[in-house]
């Protein structure tokens, strides 16, 4: 997406944020030199091109933008928010880019425009078995484990129950008890 | 409450972060600036500089 607005006038970063899923290979950060060396490691295996900047150790401008693991915000040249979102959905996104883009084009031709408010909750397709595993081949089975505790914790042990099967499927011996 | 920094995925999964997310920033405040690092150079930039010049998309995330 990043491309496509290139020549657009829209720019793209991304801010580097605490581990989500610390585990065996990426572990919880202790230090600001660690924490630039998995962001450096993310551009390389996601093949990153927008600017990767780095958020302090203790997170300052995580916490001000809302402390969530995945968020994205729009924000105007005029430095005020213009979109904010609790995750990041490419086609949400996608959308928001574009009328923003247009909005540039037609001021420029001096049609006027005034801002109004919206308030809009889409939601996302939520495929935790595909995220588990991506999850235990990035960062490790302790990841995968506290993941799948923490769903049957907080939701259900209803909706935790296809996550245990597959950690189960996957190596007996991976699973701890209880797991 | 866990730290910052935690060491476990925490088992409330930050459910109180997006609770209080739609209050937290709202659109049309103007957005939290600080300094950052430059991962490619290793020096501080400020946020800000990256909507000077016209809109930015911020993502937040990591490798895990």
């Amino acid at each position: 997406m990043a491309a496509k607005y290139a020549d657009q006038g829209v720019s793209f970063v991304f801010v580097y944020t605490r581990e989500a899923h610390p585990g065996e290979r990426y572990g919880h950060l202790a230090s600001i030199e660690q924490k630039l060396q998995h962001a450096r490691e993310m551009v390389m295996r996601d093949g990153l091109t927008r600017p990767m900047l780095v958020d302090d150790l203790e997170g300052s401008l995580h916490h001000a933008y809302g402390r969530l693991p995945n968020m994205t915000y729009v924000i105007g040249g005029g430095g005020r928010v213009l979109y904010r979102a609790s995750w990041t959905d490419a086609d949400n996104l996608g959308i928001v880019v574009d009328r923003v883009v247009q909005q540039r084009v037609e001021r420029r031709e001096g049609i006027v425009h005034r801002p109004f408010y919206a308030e809009w909750e889409p939601s996302v397709v939520v495929d935790r078995l595909t995220f588990v595993e991506v999850l235990l081949e990035t960062v490790g089975p302790r990841a995968v484990t506290e993941f799948i505790e923490a769903v049957g914790h907080t939701q259900s042990e209803q909706a935790a129950r296809p996550l245990r099967q597959w950690w189960q499927d996957q190596a007996p011996e991976k699973t701890e008890p209880g797991v | 409450m866990h730290d910052y920094n935690y060491q476990s995925f925490p088992l409330d999964m930050d459910m109180p972060d997006f609770d209080a997310f739609p209050r937290a920033l709202t659109v049309g405040e103007r957005a939290p600036n600080g300094e950052v690092l430059d991962a490619a150079t290793g020096q501080p930039v400020r946020l800000s500089s990256h909507w000077r010049s016209g809109p930015c998309v911020i993502e937040f995330g990591s490798i895990t």
